[in-house]
């Protein structure tokens, strides 16, 4: 078992489906309270990857750390307990609930109460519940929605919505936040407040956050550290200057072969 | 003061409201298509019928008795059959009330295909009012808790809450347990007033009663299964003159509905929302509100 001071350690991390080698042998770390970014062509096993990290797949092969405690293997709600939150690619709100009781539903991890308390609502049930608002309402004002938040989240715009997801996770209370591609289907503007927003999660809320992100202004913008895959594998590690130096990464993209 | 019948229909509509608003918690809300509710009830009203009847348990206490093993085999068959989804969780809630009522056919001390009779006559409108009080109480509270919200939000994105933390397995089994719980209550009550039951009182037809009435009132609203409740076991009745087109009647109402508004009366918002707004209806009929309306 390593021990280091990364938050989230993957060690030899490989996920097959059937023939298909969607992550092949990845060694994948995060240091604490870093922005990294996760890039790569369409199909390169991105989202494969996040999805191992969370626990929606489990690994084919090798074993993922999260800090220094072994989580492959865990179910996605026992790994989100542990301070590991993401948002969805394609944005996967409760469409039909307010925007609030989507926050709501983030507090589900650090709240306690069950059916005896729904029934009864006890002194301590009524303040959990309370407490509960009280977060979730300061955490709609951090990422600007919190006027919106009786609508059902369903009927907000696109940027909303992808904002709305980030609130949802932040209430879980994450350590490691990871965002899989925030700013698609954004205008320029919105791309601009998200990038502004990510920074201050990181800085006034002392979060490490691992981004997937095509939008390479964003992700060279806000990132300190950038990981590229390729076929499911990492053929590149480095800051944003680096990457945009490397050879094999502007191949990948280009498609030209070597 | 009124007849008979009418206390009679009155009790069934009662006894249904809390039949559909606990299969509502089950499907409307948890989103987990449950078609074996009536083996629940009937679970519920064998086991409260025998304990007044061989151990002479006081009435509350036979209710309480009949609705808990209603819980505890909500809660058994849950943990096997809800790693299902969708059409497989539904066949295999319809295996499920196959099997208990062929189990109640079969064993000696549920009197068999005969059934048990001489159950006494306790349920009056007072306890039917007061069930059904206790559960819309109980079912309302829950809705608005953070059980309630992790089982809407299962019903909304599976893969989604279970990312937020929430325990889908544990909280489906838990709606599941919930929604038995209370349908074992009705059928306590269903068997202390008509003293009568037998197997066939609570087969497959009568579990497709109660999502009908789920269906009609609006999945996912409460209020709407007490509408729906109170109109599909009323509405037969008062057919009951032309008795032969009575099924038919009863068909088209659930065929119309399905095709003009299939969210169900209530639908999934309040009636204020989407009734007194008038939104769907005249999204429906196509008319554009700058046109004068």
């Amino acid at each position: 078992m390593p021990s280091n001071n990364y938050i989230l350690d993957a060690v030899k991390i490989s996920r097959y489906f059937g023939g298909l080698k969607a992550v092949d042998q990845v060694d994948f770390f995060v240091k604490k309270r870093e922005i990294m970014g996760l890039i790569g062509p369409n199909g390169a096993g991105k989202t494969t990857l996040f999805n191992l990290f969370t626990g929606h797949y489990q690994p084919s092969g090798g074993e993922i750390y999260f800090k220094n405690e072994k989580i492959s293997g865990l179910k996605p709600y026992q790994i989100t307990a542990k301070g590991l939150a993401r948002t969805f690619q394609n944005i996967r709100l409760f469409s039909k609930m307010t925007v609030l009781d989507n926050v709501l539903i983030g507090r589900h991890t650090r709240t306690a109460s069950g059916l005896i308390g729904a029934i009864l609502r006890r002194p301590r049930d009524r303040r959990e519940e309370a407490e509960a608002r009280d977060v979730a309402i300061s955490l709609l004002e951090f990422v600007g929605l919190e006027d919106k938040k009786d609508e059902q989240a369903g009927n907000l715009s696109y940027g909303e919505q992808r904002r709305l997801e980030v609130a949802r996770a932040l209430a879980a209370e994450p350590e490691l936040l990871l965002l899989d591609e925030p700013a698609a289907g954004m205008n320029p503007q919105e791309t601009i407040n998200l990038m502004k927003l990510i920074s201050r999660i990181r800085d006034e809320m002392n979060k490490t956050i691992l981004l997937i992100e095509h939008d390479m202004k964003v992700v060279m913008g806000i990132s300190e550290r950038v990981a590229v895959l390729n076929y499911g594998r990492k053929i590149a590690e480095g800051t944003p200057a680096e990457i945009q130096g490397n050879e094999d990464v502007i191949h990948a993209y280009l498609g030209v072969s070597t | 003061m009124i007849s008979a019948y009418h206390l009679q229909i009155i009790i069934l509509v009662g006894i249904n409201i809390i039949m559909a608003t606990s299969l509502n918690l089950i499907t409307g809300f948890t989103g987990q298509l449950s078609i074996g509710h009536a083996a629940f009830m009937s679970i519920g009203a064998y086991a409260s019928a025998l304990v007044t009847l061989k151990l002479g348990f006081p009435f509350i206490a036979s209710l309480l008795c009949g609705a808990l093993v209603a819980g505890f085999f909500g809660i058994l068959i849950g943990v096997p059959t809800l790693k299902l989804k969708g059409d497989y969780l539904a066949i295999a809630t319809l295996g499920f009330g196959e099997i208990v009522r062929i189990v109640f056919l079969n064993l000696e001390i549920t009197g068999g295909a005969v059934g048990l009779r001489g159950i006494p006559k306790i349920t009056t409108l007072l306890w039917v009012v007061i069930a059904v009080l206790v559960t819309l109480f109980t079912l309302n509270r829950i809705l608005k808790s953070r059980v309630g919200r992790a089982f809407i939000a299962i019903r909304e994105d599976e893969t989604a809450a279970e990312s937020m933390g929430i325990n889908t397995t544990y909280y489906k089994i838990v709606s599941f347990g919930v929604g038995a719980f209370f349908a074992g209550l009705g059928g306590g009550l269903f068997s202390h007033y008509f003293q009568y039951i037998h197997p066939g009182s609570f087969g497959f037809l009568r579990s497709i009663e109660h999502l009908c009435m789920v269906v009609l009132g609006g999945l996912g609203n409460l209020w709407g299964s007490v509408i729906g409740a109170a109109a599909l076991t009323a509405i037969p009745e008062l057919l009951r003159a032309s008795a032969d087109y009575r099924q038919l009647f009863y068909g088209a109402i659930l065929v119309i509905m399905m095709r003009v508004r299939p969210q169900g009366l209530l639908g999934e918002t309040s009636v204020s929302r989407s009734f007194l707004q008038g939104e769907s209806i005249l999204k429906r009929m196509n008319i554009n509100k700058k046109s004068g309306l």
